[in-house]
């Protein structure tokens, strides 16, 4: 089974993060790519993160994209950036190596 | 009787209605002083007016305008708006009554921090009649300092949003935070929190941009698709639902966009503090009033009339 890995922070993570067919990773971002692994990992897009108001509509607060989805789809080795701060006025990327192996 | 005597009488008859109404003193117009203190019934146009009387009212004061859009017959009157700043969108308007929102947030958070913060909200008060203020419950407002980037919730739709969720956000804020980040993102947030919304978005500032050169910037330092793209930067925003003013690059609620991005190859410069005009505008749409002296909601009114040869062209030049 797929699991939803939320990653809040870049600060902490391992240089290579081990994760499984069929997981989906949520990072606290404006933007991401896949630099190298496109089989692998599929970056699925940037979103903003929105609720349902009392009011039973979805609201999207005003501002840039805050998170960035990726889909793992094969076994291999996959390397993704990952685009913090705002996209404005300075932002901070980040690298990570993703280490893909089947779900146990 | 002059023309600015005239018009200066007319005016003080105008702040006399408003000050009998909100004493609550809603009697016929009686220039007698028998039976106790005149009072002044404030009279509704006759109908055939109205659609005038509704552009010049949007002329005079952009704030008029949300009332009257659903009038179809106004139409291009209601359009009508003066060149100033920035925006606000008619459908997330706190209305023009003074008004204080509650802040809380939702991390522990220095006491330090959470009064800078509350004071740069406060920002807008310079002119503004809506301001913040902390609870020690859970606000209206509730900012949180935790990942997430900057947002804002705008205006009324903060009221909507599930208590245990954020109306803002100001990830990694400290009090080593740089004066100048406060001013330019807290302010920012807050004026989004006032119904601004991005005035990078004005159609003016959107025609601007170079379609192309926007994608491939964005995909190549954020990796967004063309359609986030169009949705952060391209998309401008409907005129009709702002009060609104021309579009003012230096505006706290505009970005700033590289000129490589851009037709002319000038930049939009983006806005790093509330400005004069920023100022201006949220002033004439959330005037500041002293207390006691706000409107009651207006009841029927009686209506006058006089013959249609007797109507007359507003005067709709500064003085």
């Amino acid at each position: 089974m797929g699991r939803l890995i939320e990653i809040a922070t870049m600060q902490g993570l391992p240089p290579v993060l081990d994760v499984c067919i069929g997981d989906l990773l949520v990072f606290n971002a404006s933007g991401a790519h896949v630099l190298a692994g496109a089989e692998a990992v599929a970056l699925l897009g940037s979103f903003m993160k929105s609720v349902v108001g009392d009011s039973q509509q979805v609201l999207s607060p005003a501002g840039p994209p805050n998170a960035v989805v990726f889909l793992v789809q094969r076994s291999g080795l996959a390397k993704i950036s990952i685009v913090t701060g705002s996209p404005w006025h300075g932002t901070k990327t980040t690298a990570l190596e993703l280490a893909i192996t089947v779900a146990p | 009787m002059n023309d600015n005597e005239a018009r200066l009488y007319e005016a003080l008859g105008k702040i006399a209605e408003a000050a009998n109404a909100a004493l609550g003193c809603i009697k016929d117009h009686d220039h007698s002083e028998a039976g106790g203190a005149m009072c002044c019934t404030p009279k509704s146009l006759p109908a055939r007016l109205h659609a005038k009387a509704a552009s010049v009212a949007c002329h005079m004061n952009p704030v008029n305008a949300p009332f009257l859009m659903p009038f179809g017959q106004i139409g291009a009157a209601a359009q009508v708006l003066e060149p100033q700043r920035i925006a606000v969108l008619t459908s997330k308007y706190w209305g023009a009554r003074a008004r204080r929102l509650t802040v809380s947030f939702m991390e522990p958070t220095p006491a330090n921090l959470r009064a800078k913060i509350i004071s740069h909200l406060n920002a807008w008060t310079r002119t503004g009649g809506i301001s913040f203020v902390e609870t020690a419950g859970i606000g209206k407002i509730r900012i949180s300092t935790g990942s997430g980037g900057y947002y804002s919730y705008l205006g009324t739709d903060v009221l909507l949003i599930p208590r245990n969720r954020q109306t803002m956000n100001l990830e990694g804020f400290t009090m080593n935070t740089p004066d100048s980040e406060f001013r330019r993102v807290v302010r920012h947030e807050a004026g989004h929190t006032l119904g601004c919304p991005h005035e990078h978005m004005r159609q003016s500032l959107v025609a601007r941009i170079d379609r192309q050169k926007a994608y491939d910037y964005f995909l190549r330092t954020q990796g967004w698709d063309p359609a986030t793209v169009d949705a952060q930067v391209l998309t401008s925003l409907d005129e009709r639902a702002l009060m609104a003013t021309p579009a003012d690059q230096t505006s706290i609620m505009c970005y700033q966009l590289p000129g490589s991005i851009t037709i002319d190859g000038r930049p939009i410069t983006g806005g790093s503090d509330i400005n004069a005009s920023d100022y201006a505008f949220i002033g004439k749409i959330y005037p500041k009033v002293a207390a006691g002296l706000a409107m009651p909601e207006s009841a029927a009114m009686p209506s006058d009339d006089w013959d249609e040869s007797e109507d007359v062209d507003a005067d709709l030049d500064d003085d």
